[in-house]
């Protein structure tokens, strides 16, 4: 399990994240949700162990994530970051790196990476597109290789930080849905989405960040509940049959 | 139509290129102001006393010259990838971002201060192109990595390093005997005791960039996702920027600053390739060997029996191909 003990970050003088304490509930899908410059990708590169420098604690299974060494981390924690590099890479080429944390000194996949790689390819539905460059894809298709990348990596923790970004609604409910099998596998998933109503549907639990404070956290229902998703982002949320609804305050 | 990248996927591509480094090995001991045929090499090795003059030939003018070609031109060739790898930028070669008149002035002054210490000179060769691909490096973390501000302060910091060289000339015009050959890159008179310790250091160089050839191709990724998978990137930063400066110094202190090398290798073994860094290192080692035999026989044999610098017919391939490079990427940007 992954746990945030007042968890304090900055940038120089500038405060970013402020005393947060939150545990990520183990087998679920918890969004995190704030405003632009609220924290959150921040708050997911802590998680991931790619900015150091922090007050405060940071345990995974109850022992200091700072004390794993890199490729043993990754092998806990995956993540998919925001920006993403479109390297000169076929498909099937980039979704083998995600076995890098288990490979050995000689990096040669064995019969089990292959296993790996094969099944999160056929997860993400990228198996059809194994031999194409990556320069050669469409957003929606690059970003399910990426995601085959990050499951290829077979870690009990995912945190994806804005994946559905400048993808069409039909591709996103797509990506979306292969998050919520990994949940049924067994995978923790920590993700951002600008898009409230994708995040109320899709999650389990939330963590609500405004200027790098924790103003919620626990499961959905009652965060939304306590209407301060409303308050923090000045919205109305509407249930409906077929989802949730997001308007302006002021309508 | 069968694309050149997908005509050489598979195993095609090394022994092809082994294959051509070894012919333009034979032609250029065969070649040159005095043409020794194959069957006078032949006759020459089956019987070295009676044939003393083409031995000589062979053993003191051709060969070191030729394995001095081939040790430069793999080294700077790796040096570029590994630059271009750590800067993310494909405009980046040890001569573009400073490196070589790095190295070039450190080993100008090794010569001044040390005349009597050649040894020395491969060593500050190495501590000047460090000194220059350090500074770069960090100028890059300071301004956020902005490509751009890579490629300007690479030529800040290599101007104001070869006006330090032209300084050393003019002021003490004995140091560098061979100025010009020296700026520009030149085999010609090249001996032995110039291969050593530098020849060494080069191969210690390729053969650590080859060990790290699979993290070259995680690297690539960008920092974040290389840091997500699990890679200490500092670590491997710090290795690349020693390994590049081990290279481009040892070149260096053997040929001069040989230029562009490093910038249109990696290029064109990316176009014949595609992007596996882990057989890149051996291809650009095999293509900057090949590319510096190739200028190094044409230096010789264009105007024979007067000799030019290889690194002027370097220069001449390399310059355009800088600018295309940038049009290139204008194109891209404004599309």
């Amino acid at each position: 399990m992954l746990e945030f003990r007042d968890v304090s970050f900055s940038y120089g003088q500038k405060a970013v994240l402020r005393h947060i304490s939150a545990q990520i509930a183990p087998q679920k899908i918890t969004c995190v949700l704030g405003k632009n410059a609220s924290g959150k990708s921040t708050l997911f590169q802590l998680a991931a162990g790619l900015l150091g420098g922090y007050g405060g604690e940071i345990l995974l299974d109850g022992r200091a994530l700072g004390a794993f060494k890199p490729k043993e981390r990754a092998r806990h924690i995956s993540i998919l970051p925001q920006w993403r590099a479109i390297p000169q890479l076929t498909a099937a080429q980039l979704v083998a790196h995600g076995r890098y944390p288990h490979l050995g000194p000689r990096h040669v996949l064995t019969q089990e990476d292959q296993e790996k790689i094969r099944q999160a390819m056929e997860r993400t539905d990228t198996a059809a597109l194994a031999q194409a460059y990556l320069s050669a894809l469409s957003g929606g298709q690059r970003q399910r290789v990426y995601l085959a990348m990050v499951i290829a990596q077979d870690a009990e923790i995912i945190l994806l930080d804005e994946p559905t970004t400048y993808l069409d609604i039909e591709v996103q409910h797509g990506l979306l849905a292969i998050v919520r099998e990994l949940k049924r596998q067994g995978k923790t998933v920590v993700m951002t989405l600008h898009d409230l109503a994708l995040a109320l549907e899709y999650s389990d639990a939330l963590l609500l960040l405004e200027q790098g404070r924790l103003l919620a956290s626990g499961a959905t229902q009652e965060v939304l509940a306590s209407r301060k998703i409303e308050a923090a982002f000045r919205v109305g949320i509407y249930g409906t049959e077929n989802g949730y609804v997001v308007r302006p305050a002021h309508e | 139509m069968l694309s050149l990248r997908k005509f050489f996927t598979g195993n095609s591509l090394l022994p092809l290129l082994l294959g051509g480094m070894v012919a333009l090995f034979l032609l250029s001991l065969c070649a040159g102001a005095v043409w020794l045929s194959p069957a006078a090499l032949l006759r020459a090795l089956g019987e070295p006393q009676a044939n003393r003059t083409t031995v000589q030939i062979l053993l003191t003018l051709r060969l070191p010259r030729l394995l001095a070609c081939m040790l430069c031109g793999g080294a700077l060739a790796v040096a570029g990838l590994l630059v271009q790898t750590l800067f993310g930028n494909p405009l980046a070669s040890p001569n573009t971002i400073g490196v070589n008149s790095g190295a070039g002035f450190a080993a100008a002054l090794a010569l001044l201060l040390l005349p009597d210490r050649p040894a020395a000179v491969p060593a500050a060769a190495f501590v000047g192109a460090l000194f220059a691909a350090a500074l770069i490096y960090a100028l890059s973390v300071k301004t956020g990595g902005r490509k751009s501000v890579i490629l300007l302060a690479g030529i800040a910091v290599g101007s104001i390093l070869s006006a330090g060289i032209s300084l050393i000339h003019s002021l003490w015009q004995n140091v560098l005997l061979e100025y010009n050959s020296f700026l520009l890159g030149s085999f010609s008179g090249m001996r032995w005791d110039r291969l050593f310790p530098a020849g060494v250091l080069i191969l210690a160089g390729l053969t650590a960039a080859f060990l790290c050839r699979h993290e070259m191709t995680v690297f690539a990724l960008g920092d974040e996702t290389a840091a997500a998978l699990g890679q200490n990137i500092r670590a491997l930063r710090i290795f690349l920027i020693l390994t590049a400066s081990v290279l481009a110094g040892a070149s260096v202190s053997i040929c001069g600053m040989l230029g562009f090398v490093g910038l249109l290798v990696p290029h064109l073994a990316r176009r014949l390739s595609g992007m596996q860094n882990r057989a890149q290192v051996v291809l650009c080692a095999l293509l900057g060997a090949s590319l510096v035999l190739l200028c190094d026989l044409f230096s010789r044999v264009l105007f024979a029996p007067y000799e030019l610098q290889a690194g002027i017919l370097l220069s001449f391939l390399g310059g355009p191909f800088f600018l295309y490079l940038i049009l290139k990427k204008r194109g891209r940007q404004s599309a």
